[in-house]
């Protein structure tokens, strides 16, 4: 006891020597300087995300960023509607082969103008806070979309409601075209007849929303959704990531066999692989890419990843889009002779053959996709020839504007760089940001030349050749038409086609403005995009098709 | 006193407006379009015009900058365009994050930077020095997100040592504070070994071993006391670079933090955003400074009168 009590006192002599007494101010800093560490460590971490024990049937994925919002009148990219589809139900779906089948939807009725399209409501499916659903609750989720105080990025694909302009300039209280003659009727009234409409509401924009529960939460709603799908929001903590778990009183909740969903929220597609072969992600990447560039032949070539490979053609295409109304892409043979002069084959190689080659617009999962359609093979001579007919003999310099943090971008700037000095082009590549490049080529006679990606909204050829190519749609900012591409005779089929409602009919419409449109070259069609994921052995259902390559609510994790 | 902290706190509130009057006009000028952003690529031209008007974005910039400011004078950030999350908050929910990454690093870096600054005076010229000196060039040149990579690579993916990334515990953090700590540390051992070496050359240190004082008295008590001084207002002015640093290390480490939701509010050109947490950096850097200030008067009795 005496011992250590002098031994002690000598300890504190010492220290008094050597810190606190020579030195009281210094002397506090380090003892404070841990407290403050250890206390900020300690209310700092809160992931809670139980990633490395896995639990049983949880599926484990990751997401670089927070989704936007789950709200679906919101959400509007490929990562959260998955997410979206989760939570929420709408009226009608599609099976494996495109077609629409009945969801919440018992069936539907067109009628003979084709103006007017009545749901037969089921009775039996309740929100997740309990309440039945009733065709009240479309009308209010659909006149919600249009609701300029909701800030809707889907609000565009139902302005053919009857009423729905003048709801939106405020002339009107409530969209005169969404009618409810009983709790299970629901009638659509549209200005003019769109067959593909239908898909319009098939889109998770119109999935049924609790009025009850946007109003509580307001602009929060995306925070904290209430729906009707197979899961309900647990918890989400941003930044880190979000639970989604089981719900019971979902109508078909037997055919749910996954209890949870876990998303980790951060990170990029290079961590996330690393996870997964870690065993920490079921899945290595949800993103629209699926497996990341940097992996993919790796994986390809590894006799156990490759078996664990899915790939799924996407409907989408990937172009570069020539500006008809600038010099010297005004001239149809400089358009032609730049698509001749590209090795479509060689770029598709670029990209891990991660891609099919394009001979038109309308990629091949697409209803209306011409079999017959030849497109440009790779020539340089015949290049050289047109842009001799073309007065192009000495070439010309050109500027292809591409995004900056892409790969795959900076690939195809480099390989039709290269293809294009063949024929005496000089093409000068510019790098900016994706919301800079968006901007600048929707911007009338700004950009001559850039690359683009397009991804479908709905499987059907107008979401292709009427919202890109047609030049009624033509806008001095913001055009989605980039090419600004003015075809009268094709803006005519196309119209036609909008508002036809025989389906055969369109296609043939269809085909016939892709094959002009092919021939008018405004595009260099490079290649339909392919996507390729990578799961654990242990997951199962995994079952991709063009519009939803990713249901997680099919999933399931086999112990 | 009490007049120097009004000044200093009158000029911090000049630097942050300052800061939000450079970064507004920054952000407007970028030659993009932020609700197309929110929007989306496939969205028309009309939905566009109309989400500009309903967000507030087509009044002329000098309303906008005004509704900012008021706003901002009665605490309130704003809301995220893209995540409809109130920024302050965003901000907050972040900020331990940062903050205990940044501290642990600070804590790892003058726990080597000091010992090797010291030995290195104490034996300069010798191997031990040209090592040191040498190790130290090596690591400020590494780019951190190349040695985050690495660390990742080599310390977590292949030997399951710590977490690759994510957050769920303290263990989370040590990876990327080491990765911060590295690169600095070379930097801070050569600071405080030139410090040092000036120190030990004084006049009061050739008193101190002439009254035959121990050596280590000496090297920490005289030495590293007045040695270290300098090194507390450099460490105070590297806040700010330490914030760019921690970009990097949060988003290869997947840490919910600061530097990952600056990066990505910059990709989604969310306004709100950007301002708020540059703001807060700022806000951040100008207390560490005055923090400094006072933590320098108070080691320092002499900068007191000045």
């Amino acid at each position: 006891m005496v011992a250590c009590g002098s031994y002690l006192r000598k300890r504190i002599y010492r220290w008094r020597i050597y810190n606190v007494s020579t030195n009281p101010r210094c002397g506090i800093l380090v003892p404070l300087w841990l407290a403050i560490l250890f206390l900020s460590a300690s209310c700092g971490g809160d992931g809670r995300l139980e990633r490395l024990h896995p639990e049983e049937n949880v599926l484990r994925i990751a997401v670089p960023s927070d989704p936007r919002s789950l709200d679906p009148a919101i959400a509007y990219d490929v990562v959260t509607w998955p997410l979206v589809r989760t939570l929420f139900h709408g009226l009608v779906d599609y099976d494996d082969d495109l077609n629409l089948v009945p969801w919440h939807a018992r069936s539907w009725t067109i009628s003979e103008d084709g103006r007017t399209i009545t749901f037969k409501l089921r009775q039996d499916i309740r929100f997740s806070n309990g309440r039945p659903i009733t065709s009240e609750d479309f009308a209010y989720s659909l006149q919600r979309i249009l609701n300029p105080a909701v800030k809707s990025p889907g609000q565009g694909f139902y302005r053919n409601i009857a009423g729905a302009r003048a709801f939106q300039d405020g002339s009107a209280d409530r969209v005169s075209g969404l009618r409810t003659p009983d709790l299970e009727t629901l009638e659509i009234e549209l200005v003019q007849p769109d067959l593909p409409f239908l898909y319009c509401i098939a889109m998770p924009f119109a999935y049924a929303v609790p009025r009850e529960e946007v109003e509580r939460h307001g602009d929060e709603f995306g925070r904290y959704p209430v729906g009707s799908g197979p899961f309900t929001l647990a918890r989400w903590q941003r930044g880190t990531g979000l639970r989604l778990e089981k719900n019971p009183g979902y109508y078909r909740a037997d055919d749910i066999r996954l209890e949870a969903i876990d998303l980790m929220v951060g990170g990029d597609e290079t961590l996330h692989m690393m996870m997964f072969e870690r065993g920490e992600l079921d899945i290595a990447s949800v993103t629209s890419t699926g497996i990341p560039d940097a992996d993919f032949i790796r994986v390809m070539n590894d006799p156990v990843l490759s078996k664990r490979v899915a790939h799924q053609p996407l409907n989408a295409i990937q172009y570069l889009s020539m500006n008809t109304e600038l010099p010297p892409f005004d001239n149809v043979n400089v358009r032609r002779a730049v698509n001749h002069a590209i090795d479509r084959k060689r770029i598709v190689g670029l990209i891990s053959d991660r891609g099919i080659p394009a001979r038109g617009v309308l990629p091949p999962g697409m209803p209306g996709f011409n079999e017959a359609l030849t497109g440009y093979d790779h020539d340089p001579e015949k290049a050289r020839t047109l842009l001799e007919e073309a007065g192009f003999s000495e070439g010309f310099t050109t500027e292809l504007m591409v995004t900056a943090q892409s790969g795959i971008d900076s690939k195809i700037g480099q390989a039709v760089q290269q293809d294009l000095a063949e024929v005496g082009i000089t093409v000068e590549i510019r790098p900016v940001t994706g919301p800079t490049r968006i901007e600048a080529t929707g911007r009338r006679g700004a950009v001559p030349f850039a690359t683009f990606g397009w991804y479908q909204d709905y499987p059907d050829p107008s979401n292709f050749l009427d919202v890109l190519l047609n030049g009624n749609r033509i806008t001095e900012v913001h055009s989605t038409n980039v090419a600004f591409y003015d075809n009268e005779r094709v803006n005519a089929l196309l119209n036609e086609a909008s508002s036809s409602t025989d389906q055969g009919h369109r296609l043939a419409l269809y085909q016939e403005a892709e094959r002009l449109i092919v021939d008018d070259a405004p595009w260099v069609f490079l290649y339909y995009p392919q996507m390729y994921l990578l799961r654990q052995p242990w997951l199962k259902g995994l079952k991709l098709n063009p519009v939803w390559p990713i249901r997680y609510e099919l999933m399931w994790v086999e112990p | 006193m009490l007049n120097r902290i009004l000044r200093r706190l009158g000029w911090a509130v000049v630097i942050l407006w300052g800061t939000t009057v450079i970064t507004f006009l920054i952000v407007h000028a970028v030659p993009a379009d932020p609700v197309r952003v929110y929007a989306g690529a496939n969205a028309d031209a009309e939905t566009i015009e109309r989400i500009r008007s309903e967000m507030g974005f087509d009044d002329p910039l000098v309303v906008q900058y005004g509704r900012y400011i008021g706003n901002l004078l009665q605490g309130d950030l704003g809301t995220s365009l893209v995540t409809g999350e109130r920024v302050l908050d965003a901000i907050l929910v972040r900020f331990p994050v940062t903050f205990s990454l940044a501290l642990t690093a600070v804590f790892l870096w003058m726990l080597m930077s000091v010992p090797l600054g010291v030995l290195t005076a104490k034996y300069r010229g010798r191997a031990i020095d040209r090592t040191v000196l040498i190790v130290s060039l090596v690591a400020i040149s590494l780019p951190v997100f190349w040695l985050a990579r690495m660390l990742q690579y080599y310390l977590a993916y292949r030997t399951g040592l710590f977490p690759v990334g994510g957050l769920a515990g303290w263990t989370h953090i040590i990876l990327p504070a080491v990765t911060l700590a590295l690169v600095i540390t070379g930097y801070y051992a050569r600071l405080v070994h030139t410090n040092m070496v000036e120190v030990l050359n004084a006049d009061y240190v050739r008193v101190a071993r002439a009254k035959g004082i121990p050596e280590y008295v000496v090297l920490f008590k005289h030495g590293l006391r007045n040695a270290v001084i300098p090194v507390i207002t450099i460490l105070g002015l590297d806040m700010a670079a330490l914030m760019g640093g921690v970009v990097f290390t949060e988003n290869v480490f997947a840490l919910p933090g600061l530097g990952v939701l600056a990066l990505q509010s910059v990709f989604n050109l969310d306004v709100p955003m950007i301002m708020g947490v540059v703001l807060f950096s700022a806000a951040m850097v100008v207390c560490a400074n005055i923090v400094v200030d006072f933590v320098y008067m108070w080691i320092d009795p002499r900068v007191e009168g000045t």
